[in-house]
């Protein structure tokens, strides 16, 4: 399950090697002529009268903990989302011809990469059982949840909450930058 | 794990990296060429093959460019964090390029082995991953920013922190909508399914393609959102302190999320590499024909790259408070309901479809739009303006009772 993101992994380590590859380019392949002017922080030709280790302004504080608030929370809608619409997507423009060939399709995808491909079967015509319903038709249908539309409740609550939130920040003000 | 997934994986990885690096190298030409036709005047033609006459209409730039980054001072200033300092361009390097993992190219089928055009084929999480890792993005410029231990950097930085993180807010509404009709994270799928219904995303999410769009632009940090490095504000923002080949990388960082926005807008909205009457609805094709949906694909993603280099020389930079209430006060509202709004079409339509005699699709279109112009007008309604250049009256909460009280 978790092989396929072995290559994710491997394109990590890849890019770190590079990245340390580049550093170490510049470390090694170049002039270097320092002098005293050069050591400054560059601030326009001004004589830097700090450090830049001041505080800053709260509102980024602020911005930073809504946001964690409200990704996560976005986050949180993707599983939903993805279960809601698995296997809909021929419900969904079902008047187009061509999405007669979609479940064989995407049922194909799901395998594993460098699969071999099974010889072409052109199935149109023959009579092809019903891919048993998946995600939260599945869920349905083996008696898990009581229905699809309890479940589009409960996310609207729960884009609801979100909304009343994101209210209180609006009232709070911690929106506000000018 | 095996040694041929290794492999395939391995030579996949460096392709696409050249083809990155490459591709990042020759679109600032590209720019640059775009910036003098719009300005009308001659971009860069002069460099060719050296040590000849030879100029190639300046193709030979990039290389010198390169070149010059290599064998330029690299100058370590005294005042910074070091180990921050050489960490954040590899971060922000990596993170821009990782996202490229769970792109797809499509499919080919090789004597019997069909081979995903994908560095990660497999992973079911494409969307949420690509959402995750160019938020690593942010890391890399905040630890320049505040590494480089100067006022502008940390300011450059600081500021595209809070730019990134807002908006990508919209940006994970937007895609959840799409989520919503399409059932999949998975790219594949998600482009898959545009080709064999043969009706792009765009034509019947406009909503969301304007919040995707709009919130991607403002991710790719391009002109009109380019906070992390106003000129004329903040010298180089958060590279200000960087030079040679950690500013390469940090520009080849920039580039890639430019590229990175195209070809998400391409993936998702406008079909991906399907074209009508070019390219079949298949899943695993021949290779003419994987051929040629790559280049469909490439072609289109070149028509975004291009609309992005257009639109640079186009307009001129919002302001910060104009950028934050952008993202806070209009798209985060909006995508709330576009996501409510997608989640009861695709659960009611239909029905409603049914009720009303229309046919699905021409419902569901129908039906957005007219979610769009709704949600469009009242939000140029409601919202306050904020390209009101005034000067804020009063204290920065006019109506602020006494003393807060925050438990």
């Amino acid at each position: 399950m978790f092989t396929s993101f072995w290559p994710i992994f491997l394109f990590f380590l890849f890019l770190l090697a590079v990245g340390g590859v580049f550093i170490g380019i510049g470390y090694v392949w170049n002039p270097r002529r320092p002098n005293p002017v050069k050591a400054m922080p560059y601030e326009s030709g001004m004589d830097p009268f700090h450090d830049a280790r001041r505080r800053l302004d709260v509102r980024f504080y602020l911005l930073a903990v809504a946001f964690l608030v409200f990704d996560v929370e976005v986050l949180l809608l993707y599983p939903w989302a993805v279960a809601a619409g698995v296997g809909r997507q021929t419900i969904l423009f079902s008047s187009s011809p061509r999405t007669q060939a979609a479940p064989s399709a995407f049922s194909s995808t799901q395998g594993e990469a460098g699969q071999r491909v099974e010889p072409k079967s052109t199935s149109v015509s023959e009579e092809s059982p019903q891919p048993p319903p998946v995600g939260m038709d599945g869920a349905v249908s083996a008696g898990m949840i009581e229905s699809r539309r309890l479940v589009l409740a409960g996310a609207l609550v729960f884009i609801g909450l979100l909304a009343v939130g994101y209210l209180y920040d609006w009232r709070k003000g911690i929106l506000r930058w000018r | 794990m095996d040694l041929l997934t290794t492999l395939e994986a391995g030579v996949k990885m460096v392709i696409l990296f050249g083809g990155l690096m490459g591709a990042a190298a020759y679109l600032v030409l590209v720019e640059r060429w775009v910036a003098a036709w719009i300005q009308d005047r001659l971009g860069p033609n002069r460099a060719g093959i050296p040590l000849t006459k030879i100029r190639l209409f300046g193709l030979g730039q990039p290389i010198a460019d390169g070149g010059k980054f290599i064998f330029k001072e690299e100058f370590t200033p005294g005042h910074v964090e070091k180990v921050l300092y050489f960490l954040a361009p590899v971060v922000s390097l990596t993170a821009a390029v990782a996202v490229f993992a769970v792109v797809p190219f499509g499919e080919v089928e090789i004597f019997g082995y069909r081979l995903r055009l994908a560095v990660a084929p497999g992973v079911d999480v494409g969307l949420l991953y690509l959402v995750a890792v160019s938020g690593l993005g942010v890391l890399g410029v905040l630890l320049g920013g505040w590494a480089s231990n100067n006022k502008y950097s940390l300011f450059g930085g600081i500021r595209s922190a809070a730019q990134l993180l807002s908006y990508e807010i919209p940006l994970g509404l937007a895609l959840l909508g799409i989520v919503l009709a399409a059932g999949s994270l998975r790219l594949e799928e998600i482009v898959l399914w545009q080709a064999q219904t043969g009706l792009w995303n765009i034509f019947w999410q406009p909503l969301g393609f304007s919040l995707f769009f709009l919130a991607a632009f403002a991710e790719a940090g391009r002109l009109p959102f380019d906070m992390a490095e106003a000129e004329q504000e903040l010298v180089g923002g958060y590279h200000t302190e960087y030079s040679g080949m950690k500013l390469m990388m940090y520009m080849v960082a920039e580039y890639l999320h430019m590229i990175l926005a195209s070809f998400l807008l391409v993936l998702v909205f406008f079909g991906g590499w399907h074209f009508w009457g070019l390219s079949g609805g298949e899943p695993a094709v021949a290779w003419p024909t994987a051929l040629l949906r790559v280049l469909i694909l490439l072609g289109k993603v070149l028509v975004v790259i291009w609309f992005f280099m257009v639109a640079r020389w186009s307009w001129p930079r919002f302001r910060f408070d104009q950028i934050m209430h952008l993202a806070w006060y209009v798209l985060i509202p909006i995508g709330l309901v576009y996501v409510v709004g997608a989640a009861v079409l695709a659960e009611y339509g239909p029905d409603w479809a049914a009720r009303l005699g229309l046919s699905l699709p021409l419902f569901m279109a129908a039906a957005n739009w007219t979610i769009f112009l709704v949600v469009w007008v009242a939000a140029a309604c409601l919202v306050p303006a904020h390209y009101d250049n005034r000067p804020l009256r009063g204290p920065i909460r006019p109506q602020a009772p006494a003393p807060e009280t925050i438990p």
